[in-house]
């Protein structure tokens, strides 16, 4: 059952049209929802002229934000979701987010509601509001950001939010020894996570029972539950938030936006059901970006290609409001040396504040920016040494002689980063191997001859993920043997339905047909902190795990009674308990749960019924790895890179599922493509959005997507019972370096590739600077 | 203003009276409740609203419903028949052709015109006549090869150009 590769059980819902996404939501009386948004990037609300709206047809409330106490509210200051400790971090000062402003800081930031019997009059109302603005300077770019004197995103607050160092050994003593010292600016673009389903939120107050029930695209349920019960002073239990049918998220839905809190806020004091829908507009424009990254990079080297040393000065766009503190630096940091050695290591970093949308994190969350760094500076130095990438690869490689090997980095858990049971060295030699590497490079040679240009590009990552501190899963056996699951997690796509409901018919020994998995609903369990990080599988898995050993165990010991043998002999097979060599002398699991619900012994085992709670904490992060090797060629006239061949090899430890874990590569490597060749989240000097729609922000189609040769090797993990790691955010990372690479090498080595993403018109510009 | 309009949405003959700017996609979703039909732009790109209009796909965010008077829709939920899936509905799950299943209706809308004008499809044929249609989530490789299942299973013998592992 584990690790077999098993149709989904959620299918059968989406391919039939009857999944239930936020905006299917569709209740009795419900109203609509439709916000007035800033036409500047930074400017004072000098007034709002409501009265027209009002008399539109159809249109019920306009909301500013004056009209109840609870409006006044903030979001919370950082993202209750899975940080925990932020090891490098010496400095941190963020700004106040009000869910109505007095003055706004981005472009498309929210400054009032509208509320109308359909989502049609909620576009009239909010087209028959007028804002009166007192506009200020723009800061639209960090580089301006930090300029002394720049204006200031937030009075009182420098733009600068916050800062982090991190040292190992002596750096400065490195760069004295060094033979060779490369240099590079590296600068890595903004991106939206851009799921096709964009935000939403439906809200109902329910008389009856006094609950606000809450229909949101929120990857963290129970961080929009606990804001919403703290906002509006009542216990958690009189807030629900469903959060199971979600089209997509990878990151932008792991924070609260302002809208997830309005929305429900109005309908409570409305007492109708509302909803609002944000369109794709919308989204391009005041949803949360990932944000520009520049890192300034030097690294100190023998001519032979070995590290000695490495400085980073790390600059980051966190846009006008920073939820996350330096989260996706601190992550650039802690997955910055991948499968290499470096002995000597100097960071700083600062998070920097812009008239932009605030900063989240996206698929990769700051990884991306950590392998582009590591594989672009390890070919310059194959170039500065005139060495083969791969050599100087194998030169500053971590074996397996050298684990548990500790890189000196300290996770965001506060633990220290340790690699252990990890065979770098051959995730690479499979790598070269399935991408004739060696041969490529002969035909590299001979397609030259004939005015071709092919390149070969390598890149490593690393991925720690599963991050904690748990989550729970509660199991039961009814009387028919249906065996239900719950989790404090919900899913945006992640198969949860079916990888956790084979760890539990694995465990308990039943059909997979009779475990129904059900998550996304803060109604099924207390506790539960949610979906990001690539944390379900670890958390979440081996929770189900313990939870079904638990019933297991239950089971054992009354059927043991029962059936009147030694726990030893009884066994569990497809839902039939038995004793071992005894044909006649067995039961249904359902029976069983029957007879448990009234059996006085079961006072002994915790309490009536088959059922258990148990909680998975797991020790620290657990290390996915990876190699990508890349062969492309480029048309010199158009700038055109074209994939010939594409090499993804991968560890993630013992895979529950291997359909699964192949569609989260395939997933993965396309967003990385889509990094690596052409998205981007763009804003002018005054802050206005360059990337406002789906015809201005490429994403990759299924013409773009070349075959994918993936290779599976699997080095299981001793921190957890399954032996399992992360994969959701393996696919990314080594995409935009591999193929920079590539570029780079198939442009014979004269022209530097430092930015994403490589545009034609980059690539063109690169060819004829020769 | 009103208009009278009648569509015959999955073979059921539907009458109702409707504002000039209402979109086909929304009369769907909010007036007959068909909410597998899904919206993913503002702009035409995304396909998560494609369906059947007279036999032809069509994105039903780009055509108001007042155009579509007289017409025969078919939707997501409309392309099974007697209770039974469309091969291409069944060759969806069993090759992992979707995950957060957002882009599924319409991809699969999209995809039914596809092998009525590709009934044999090369992987070129079938990345190009996908391009107006994107899922974030797969990498479009199980996409790819539901299509080549569904291909095989709706014609008359399995293309040995296709090299299917189906899932249990």
């Amino acid at each position: 059952m584990l690790g077999q590769a098993i149709r989904r059980k959620e299918d059968e819902r989406f391919i039939t049209g009857a999944g239930l996404y936020v905006e299917d939501v569709q209740l009795p009386g419900m109203l609509h929802v439709a916000f007035v948004r800033s036409a500047h990037a930074h400017a004072i609300i000098r007034g709002v002229a409501t009265d027209r709206a009002r008399k539109v047809p159809g249109v019920v409330a306009v909301i500013t934000g004056d009209e109840w106490p609870e409006l006044a509210s903030k979001l919370p200051e950082l993202n209750g979701s899975v940080t925990m400790t932020s090891p490098y971090i010496d400095s941190l000062n963020v700004a106040p987010h009000f869910l109505f402003p007095k003055k706004v800081c981005y472009v498309g930031e929210q400054i009032a509601a509208v509320v109308a019997d359909s989502a049609y009059t909620a576009a009239d109302g909010v087209e028959a509001i007028e804002v009166e603005y007192e506009p200020l300077p723009v800061v639209a770019s960090w580089e301006e950001a930090i300029k002394p004197g720049a204006p200031r995103v937030h009075a009182g607050f420098d733009n600068a939010v916050a800062h982090l160092k991190h040292e190992i050994g002596d750096p400065l003593a490195a760069f004295n020894d060094a033979e060779i010292v490369v240099e590079r600016t590296l600068k890595t673009q903004s991106l939206k996570s851009m799921a096709i389903e964009c935000r939403a939120v439906a809200a109902q107050w329910e008389q009856a029972t006094g609950t606000l029930n809450v229909w949101s695209t929120c990857q963290f349920h129970y961080m929009l539950r606990n804001t919403l019960a703290e906002i509006l002073n009542k216990p958690a239990e009189s807030v629900r938030v469903i959060a199971r049918d979600i089209g997509g998220g990878f990151g932008l839905k792991g924070v609260l936006h302002a809208e997830d809190i309005i929305v429900p806020l109005i309908a409570h004091r409305l007492k109708r059901p509302l909803r609002w829908a944000e369109t794709r507009m919308e989204h391009m424009t005041a949803s949360n970006h990932s944000g520009n990254q520049t890192n300034k990079v030097r690294v100190a080297a023998k001519r032979d290609g070995t590290i000695l040393g490495m400085d980073l000065v790390m600059h980051k766009e966190v846009g006008a409001y920073d939820h996350f503190d330096m989260m996706l630096q601190i992550n650039t940091v802690n997955h910055l040396t991948t499968h290499y050695k470096v002995p000597n290591l100097k960071i700083e970093g600062w998070a920097v504040s812009t008239n932009t949308p605030p900063g989240s994190p996206y698929r990769g969350a700051g990884r991306v920016e950590a392998v582009f760094t590591m594989d672009r500076m390890l070919d310059a130095i194959a170039r500065e040494a005139s060495l083969d990438p791969i050599e100087v690869r194998l030169k500053n490689i971590v074996t397996p002689a050298d684990m548990p090997y500790r890189n000196g980095m300290v996770y965001r858990d506060g633990v220290p980063v340790t690699y252990e049971n990890i065979d770098f060295p051959l995730l690479l030699e499979t790598a070269r191997k399935r991408a004739d590497y060696d041969g490529w490079r002969q035909r590299q040679r001979e397609l030259r001859e004939q005015g071709r240009s092919i390149g070969i590009g390598v890149s490593s990552y690393v991925e720690g993920g599963g991050l904690g501190p748990c989550e729970g899963a509660s199991i039961k056996v009814d009387e028919i043997g249906r065996v239900t699951v719950k989790v404090g997690v919900n899913s945006q796509g992640q198969s949860h339905e079916t990888t956790l409901a084979q760890v539990c018919a694995a465990t308990l020994g039943v059909s997979i047909d009779d475990v129904q998995v059900l998550g996304g609903d803060t109604s099924l369990m207390n506790v539960g902190f949610g979906t990001g990080a690539s944390r379900v599988a670890v958390n979440s898995g081996n929770a189900v795990h313990k939870a079904a050993n638990e019933v297991r165990r239950k089971v054992v010991a009354l059927a043991s009674k029962i059936l009147g043998s030694t726990e030893d002999e009884i066994e569990i097979s497809n839902g039939v308990v038995s004793v071992a060599g005894a044909r006649q002398n067995q039961m249904t699991l359902g029976e069983l749960a029957g007879r448990a619900i009234r059996d006085r012994r079961m006072a002994e085992l915790g309490g009536p019924g088959l059922v258990a709670t148990e909680f998975f904490y797991p020790k620290t992060v657990t290390w996915a790895s990876g190699v990508n090797i890349a062969i492309v060629e480029v048309d010199r006239d158009t700038g055109k890179i074209d994939i010939l061949k594409y090499v993804f090899v991968h560890d993630c430890g013992l895979p529950l599922n291997p359909l699964i874990v192949d569609g989260q590569i395939s997933g993965g490597f396309a967003q990385g493509l889509g990094i690596a060749l052409g998205e981007r989240a763009a804003y002018d000097e005054e802050g206005q959005v360059r990337s406002g729609s789906l015809m201005d922000y490429y994403m990759p189609r299924a013409s773009d997507i070349p075959d994918l040769d993936v290779g599976h090797l699997q080095f299981p993990t001793p921190d957890n019972p399954l032996g399992i790691k992360s994969v959701g955010e393996s696919g990314p990372n080594s995409p935009p370096a591999a193929i920079a690479a590539a570029v780079e090498d198939a442009l014979g080595g004269h022209v530097q590739i430092t930015k994403l993403p490589i545009t034609m018109s980059s690539v063109l510009e690169a060819v004829r600077s020769q | 203003m009103k208009h009278s309009i009648s569509i015959t949405v999955n073979g059921e003959k539907r009458s109702n009276e409707v504002e000039s700017r209402l979109l086909l996609v929304h009369f769907l979703r909010d007036v007959l409740g068909l909410t597998g039909t899904h919206v993913g732009c503002d702009t035409s790109q995304c396909g998560a609203c494609t369906v059947s209009l007279s036999g032809q796909a069509v994105k039903s965010c780009t055509i108001l419903a007042v155009q579509a008077d007289g017409t025969d829709v078919v939707t997501i939920e409309g392309i099974g028949a007697d209770g039974k899936l469309h091969p291409i509905q069944e060759a969806f799950r069993s090759h992992h052709g979707l995950q957060c299943g957002f882009c599924t209706p319409g991809m699969i809308m999209a995809v039914k015109q596809l092998l009525e004008r590709y009934p044999d499809p090369t992987p070129e044929e079938i990345r190009h006549q996908l391009d107006g249609n994107i899922c974030r989530c797969t990498g479009y490789h199980g996409i790819i090869k539901a299509i080549e299942a569904a291909a095989d299973e709706m014609g008359s013998k399995p293309n040995p150009r296709h090299k299917q592992t189906a899932a249990s």
